[in-house]
C-alpha cells in the first residue's frame, strides 16, 4: 500500500532554523511517534507531511507519488490537532460529514438550499458512513450536539471521528491528548493504540511527552533542535540511546549522569571507584549514565550518600542521594520496603553492564567487549 | 495556501489604494486648502502646497493701512485668521477641560460601582447589574431633548455644567470596568484586607493600578467621542462663544464663511482634527483597542 | 467583609442616583411631555392624547423623515458593514503594508466629522470642489461611453448636496466613508480570534478554494461579529446629525430628502421650541434603538457557540 518518507526537509522561519534536513521513513500501517522538548521541529515536521506547510528543501512521497507540491486534502491524510479544531457553529455530525461532503460532493451540490436538493441520495449515503465511524468510536448518542457541549474526552473521540470518516492514509495526531486530564490522558493511551491495531492504518504522533511515545508507537523518533537524534522501537531507543540527551530526555525520572574517567589502563572510574574495564577506549573524561532502576542499595555497595529527598509513589521510592564528588544527586529506585529514610546515609552499588558510556560531547561510546564485572 | 502568487497580492493592493484615495481626500482638500491663497483655492491652482505668492490682505486695507504692509504668504495668513478671527485657542482650551472634567468624573463615579459589581457580595447586586445592562442601551444623544428641558429648568444652559453633566455617568465605563475587575483574583483583595485596607482604598490603590490598560482604552474611547461631539454642544451651548468646544467654534467659522475664507476655515479645520489625529498616530494600537472596546460588550 | 458590609452602598449610590436622573427620569419625561403641547417658556401645557404620535405617522413631513432616516440607514449599514469585512479581509491576508490601509481607513473615525462634513462640502461643491473638476478631466476619454457621464460633460455634474436627487446619497457617502474603517477594526478583531488550526482542519478536509474556507470558517466563525456590527452600525447611522446640521442648517436639505430623525427632534424641539412633538419623536427614536438592540442580544445569545 502506501509508506511515507520524508527526504532531507529542511525548513527555517527568517533566521530561525527549525529543521536542518530531516529524512524519515514510515512503513505502512506503523505507529510512528515524533517526541521531543518544545521547539525540537516535530509539529514543523508533521505539518509538512500534511502540507499544511512548505518545506524548504527536501520531498514528501506517499505510496509511489510525490506529494511535495500537493495541496493539503489531496493527501488524503486526516489530522487531528491539539485543539481538536471542531467547527463550533456545526453539530457533531455536521463536523465529520464536512470532509465527506468537501471530498465528494461538486461546488453545486454543495450550494446553500439547492445543494442538498440536488444531492439527496449522496448525501444520504455519506451521512451512513458517518454513523459507521460513530458507532465504532461510541459516539452515536452525541450526533445531534455542538462541539460546546462536549466534554473534553468527547471532543476528542469527535475529532478522531472526523479523522477517521475519510479513510485516510494516515492520521497525523499533534498532540492530541495535551488538553485531557491525567487520568483520561492515559486511559486514552490505551484507546488510541487499540484503534491502531483495529484501523492497521499508519498512525503518526507527535508528542512532548515521552511516556505516550514509549507506551504507544511500534517505533519512535527522537527530535532535538531540528534533527532526529535516534529512531528506533522504545525499547531500544530507551536501553539502548545513540546519545547523552536521547538518553536524558527518555525516562522518567531522568537517568542519571555521573562524571567519571576512562585511564590510561582502559579502566573505568567513578567517584573514585573503579567499576569496570572498558576496553578499548582511549583515556578521556567521560559521562557514566546508569537509571534509577539499575542502582539498587546494598550494605556493602561500593557509593556511600546521604538520602536528601524521598519521593514515594507507592509502588517505587524514589531516593535523591547526595554524593561526595558528584554535583547532582543521584536518584535511585527502591520499594517501599526496602527504601532508606530521609537523612540516613546509604550505601549502594550498581550493575556494570547497565552502564552507559558518553564522551565529553554527549556522543555513545561502546566499549569493545562486555565491561568484566569487578568484584565490589 | 501552496505557492501564493504575487498577481493576487498585487490586485489586493491596487483595490486597497483605490480606497485609500478615496479616504485621505478630504483630508489632502483640508490641507493643501489650508496652505492655500483665496484666488488659488477659486481657481484650483497651485498644487498641494500653493505657490505661497503673497497676496493682498482686504481686510488689513479696510483698516487703513498701506497695501505693502498688507501683503501676506498665504499658509502664515491662514493659519493666523484662524487663531485670531475666532477665539479658536479659547475653543481648545474648552475642549481639553471639558473632555478632562468628564472623563474624570466617568472614572470617579463607575470604578467604585464597578467594584462593588465585581467584587462585593451585597443584597441586590444582580438586580444593579440588570439596570446597567439596560442602561447600556439608552444612547445619551437619543435622550437630548428632556435633558436639555431638565437642564433649562435649573437655569444650567450655556454653562461648562451642561456641557458635562449628562456624560457623568459612563454606564459602559461600569460595564467594561465591571468585566475586568472580574478577572482580578480575588485574592488580591483578600491580601490587601489582610493588610488593613479599607474597601476604599483597595478600590484606589489596588483595583486602580491594575486596571491601568483597561482604564487607558476607555479614556481614549471617551476622550475621542467627547472631543468630536457636536450634538449635544449643539443644543446647551446658543449663543456664548466662549464656552464653544472647537466643533461648535468650528461651524460658526462656516456660517460667516465668504470666498476669502475658505482658507482661514480649513486652517481651522486642521487644527481642531489634528490633536487626536497625531495622538491616534503615536498611539494606534492603544487606540485601535480604545475605541473598538465598544465591541466587548 | 463582616466590617465593610454598608461600603457598597457609597460605592452604587452615585452611579445608581445619575443612572436614574440622567438615563432613565428623561425616558418618562420624554414620555409624559410627548402627550402634551408643552414648550420652554409657556407657564402651561395642555394634554393633548396621542396627538403628536398621529401627526408622526400621517404628516408628510414625518413621512419624509421616516424615509430620510431609513434611506440613509439602508445605504449605510450594509455598505459600511460589507466594506469594513471586505477591508478586513484584504488586509488581514496581506503579507506587508496591512498596518499602513488600517492606519489610512480608521482615519475618518478619528476626526471631528463636523469639520470634515465641511471638508466635504467644499470638495462637492459644483464649481470650485475637487470632485467636479475631477470629473471634468475625463470628459473626452472613454467615460463618455456612460450615458451618466456624457451628460455630466455635455451640462454639468450633479449638484451633489443641493441636488435632491443626490444629496441623501451624497450624505450617506460621507456616513459610509467615515463608519467602515470602524466596522472593519472590529471585524480585524474578529478574524485573529478564530483559531489557526480551524483553517487548517478545513485544509485537510479538503476546502480547496478561498470560498469555500470563507464559507466553512470565517463567516460562521465572525457571526457573532457581524451581529454586533449591524447593530453598532445601525445605532450610529439612526443617530446621524453633524452632516446634516452643517449641510442644512434650515430645514433638512432640497426638499426635505435629508430630513432625518436626530435632525428633526433638534430642529421641531430646539429651533421651534414644540417641545411636545420633538418627545414624541424622541420616544419613536427610543423604540426603534430598543428593538433593535433587542434583537442583536437574541441572536448572539441564540448563536453563541462555545458555552
Amino acid at each position: 500500500m502506501s509508506s511515507i518518507s520524508l527526504r532531507q526537509i529542511a525548513k527555517s522561519f527568517g533566521s530561525t532554523t527549525i529543521l536542518q534536513g530531516v529524512t524519515l521513513d514510515i512503513h505502512d500501517g506503523e505507529f510512528v511517534t515524533l517526541v521531543g522538548p518544545s521547539g525540537c521541529g516535530k509539529s514543523t515536521l508533521l505539518r509538512i507531511l500534511a502540507g499544511l506547510e512548505t518545506a524548504d528543501s527536501g520531498t514528501v512521497t506517499i505510496g509511489d507519488t510525490d506529494v511535495t507540491q500537493t495541496r493539503p486534502s489531496a493527501r488524503n491524510l486526516a489530522m487531528v490537532f491539539q485543539s481538536y479544531a471542531l467547527y463550533p457553529h456545526l453539530s457533531v455530525a455536521q463536523n465529520m460529514l464536512t470532509p465527506l461532503l468537501l471530498r465528494d460532493l461538486s461546488a453545486v451540490e454543495r450550494l446553500p438550499v439547492v445543494g442538498p436538493l440536488l444531492s439527496r441520495a449522496k448525501r444520504r449515503a455519506l451521512m451512513a458512513q458517518v454513523q459507521d465511524t460513530a458507532q465504532t468510536l461510541k459516539i452515536t448518542n452525541l450526533l445531534a450536539r455542538k462541539p460546546g457541549q462536549l466534554s473534553g474526552g468527547q471532543r476528542q473521540r469527535v475529532a478522531l471521528g472526523r479523522a477517521m470518516v475519510r479513510n485516510p492514509v494516515a492520521f497525523l495526531m499533534d498532540e492530541p491528548l495535551s488538553n485531557l486530564d491525567a487520568a483520561l490522558r492515559v486511559h486514552m493511551r490505551s484507546e488510541l493504540a487499540d484503534l491502531h491495531r483495529r484501523l492497521q492504518t499508519t498512525f503518526i504522533y507527535v508528542t512532548h511527552d515521552q511516556a505516550e511515545a514509549l507506551t504507544m508507537s511500534d517505533r519512535m523518533a527522537v527530535m532535538m533542535g531540528g534533527k532526529i537524534l535516534q529512531l528506533g522501537r522504545p525499547d531500544d531507543v530507551y536501553g539502548n540511546p545513540n546519545c547523552l540527551a536521547v538518553a536524558r530526555f527518555v525516562g522518567s525520572p531522568a537517568i542519571n549522569t555521573i562524571p567519571g574517567e576512562v585511564d590510561a589502563a582502559g579502566g573505568l572510574n567513578v567517584l573514585g571507584q573503579r567499576v569496570t574495564q572498558a576496553a578499548g577506549l582511549p583515556k578521556q573524561p567521560v559521562n557514566v549514565g546508569i537509571r534509577p532502576e539499575h542502582l539498587f542499595l546494598m550494605p556493602t555497595g561500593a557509593f556511600q550518600g546521604v538520602v536528601k529527598h524521598r519521593e514515594n509513589l507507592g509502588s517505587d521510592v524514589f531516593l535523591r542521594i547526595g554524593v561526595d564528588g558528584c554535583e547532582d544527586q543521584i536518584v535511585l529506585r527502591s520499594t517501599p520496603m526496602a527504601a532508606a529514610q530521609l537523612g540516613e546515609t546509604v550505601r549502594f552499588a550498581l550493575q556494570p553492564e547497565d552502564i552507559l558510556l558518553f564522551d565529553a560531547e554527549g556522543q555513545r561510546l561502546r566499549p569493545q567487549t562486555a565491561p568484566m564485572k569487578v568484584p565490589a | 495556501m501552496l505557492n501564493r502568487f504575487s498577481t493576487t497580492e498585487t490586485i489586493k493592493h491596487v483595490i486597497l489604494i483605490l480606497g485609500a484615495i478615496v479616504v485621505l481626500l478630504p483630508f489632502y482638500v483640508m490641507l493643501t486648502y489650508s496652505f492655500k491663497s483665496p484666488h488659488e483655492i477659486m481657481t484650483n491652482t497651485g498644487g498641494f502646497f500653493g505657490a505661497q505668492e503673497l497676496f493682498l490682505d482686504e481686510y488689513c486695507v479696510a483698516r487703513g493701512r498701506a497695501d505693502a504692509d498688507c501683503m501676506v504668504t498665504p499658509w502664515i495668513y491662514n493659519y493666523t485668521t484662524a487663531f485670531s478671527k475666532a477665539p479658536l485657542l479659547r475653543y481648545l482650551i474648552n475642549g481639553f477641560v471639558v473632555t478632562g472634567a468628564i472623563f474624570v468624573i466617568q472614572v470617579i463615579v463607575a470604578l467604585p460601582c464597578a467594584y462593588a459589581l465585581a467584587k462585593m457580595k451585597f443584597w441586590g447586586r444582580d438586580a444593579v447589574f440588570a439596570l446597567v445592562l439596560f442602561c447600556l442601551l439608552i444612547p445619551v444623544h437619543a435622550i437630548a431633548l428632556p435633558l436639555y428641558i431638565m437642564l433649562a429648568k435649573l437655569g444650567l444652559t450655556n454653562t461648562y455644567a451642561a456641557l458635562v453633566i449628562p456624560w457623568t455617568i459612563s454606564v459602559f465605563g461600569i460595564f467594561l470596568m465591571r468585566q475586568f475587575f472580574m478577572t482580578v483574583p480575588d485574592d488580591l483583595i483578600d491580601a490587601a484586607r489582610m493588610d488593613g485596607m479599607t474597601e476604599f482604598s483597595i478600590i484606589w490603590k489596588v483595583m486602580l493600578p491594575t486596571a491601568i490598560p483597561a482604564l487607558m482604552a476607555f479614556a481614549i474611547f471617551s476622550v475621542v467621542s467627547h472631543w468630536n461631539d457636536y450634538f449635544w454642544p449643539r443644543i446647551v451651548i446658543t449663543g456664548n462663544r466662549d464656552l464653544f468646544t472647537p466643533p461648535l467654534g468650528l461651524r460658526e467659522f462656516k456660517g460667516d464663511a465668504d470666498g476669502s475664507n475658505f482658507g482661514p476655515m480649513m486652517a481651522s479645520a486642521v487644527v481642531i482634527v489634528m490633536p487626536l489625529i497625531i495622538a491616534f498616530m503615536l498611539a494606534q494600537r492603544r487606540f485601535i483597542e480604545g475605541i473598538t472596546l465598544s465591541g466587548m460588550k | 467583609m463582616m466590617q465593610h458590609n454598608r461600603a457598597y452602598l457609597w460605592f452604587i449610590a452615585p452611579a445608581l442616583i445619575l443612572m436614574f436622573v440622567i438615563l432613565l427620569l428623561p425616558i418618562f419625561i420624554a414620555a409624559g411631555m410627548s402627550l402634551t403641547d408643552y414648550s420652554l417658556g409657556n407657564s402651561g401645557a395642555e394634554f393633548v392624547g396621542l396627538e403628536n404620535y398621529e401627526k408622526i405617522f400621517t404628516r408628510s413631513t414625518y413621512a419624509k423623515m421616516f424615509g430620510a432616516t431609513f434611506r440613509y440607514v439602508f445605504v449605510v449599514v450594509p455598505l459600511t458593514v460589507g466594506l469594513g469585512l471586505g477591508a478586513a479581509l484584504l488586509i488581514n491576508s496581506l503579507k506587508r503594508f496591512g498596518d499602513l490601509y488600517k492606519t489610512i481607513y480608521f482615519l475618518p473615525v478619528m476626526a471631528a466629522l463636523i469639520a470634515m462634513a465641511i471638508v466635504w462640502e467644499f470638495a462637492f461643491h459644483p464649481t470650485i470642489g475637487i470632485i467636479n473638476a475631477t470629473l471634468e478631466h475625463g470628459c473626452g476619454t472613454f467615460l463618455e461611453g456612460w450615458s451618466w457621464y456624457a451628460k455630466g460633460c455635455a451640462r454639468t455634474f450633479p449638484l451633489w448636496l443641493t441636488d435632491r436627487n443626490y444629496a441623501i446619497w451624497t450624505v450617506s457617502f460621507i456616513g459610509i466613508w467615515q463608519g467602515f474603517g470602524f466596522n472593519m477594526v472590529l471585524y480585524l478583531a474578529g478574524l485573529t480570534s478564530i483559531p489557526r488550526d480551524l483553517y487548517h482542519a478545513a485544509e485537510m478536509d479538503g476546502a480547496q478554494s478561498n470560498w469555500d474556507r470563507f464559507r466553512l470558517v470565517t463567516w460562521p466563525m465572525l457571526g457573532p461579529t457581524t451581529v454586533f456590527v449591524i447593530t453598532i452600525s445601525m445605532i450610529r447611522s439612526f443617530q446621524v446629525f453633524d452632516t446634516v446640521e452643517a449641510f442644512y442648517p434650515q430645514g433638512g436639505g432640497p426638499s426635505k430628502s435629508v430630513y432625518v430623525m436626530m435632525f428633526a427632534i433638534y430642529e421641531k424641539a430646539i429651533q421651534q421650541n414644540l417641545m411636545g412633538i420633538g418627545a414624541a419623536i424622541t420616544m419613536v427614536f427610543l423604540g426603534f434603538v430598543l428593538v433593535l438592540t433587542l434583537l442583536q442580544r437574541w441572536l448572539v445569545e441564540r448563536r453563541t457557540h462555545y458555552a
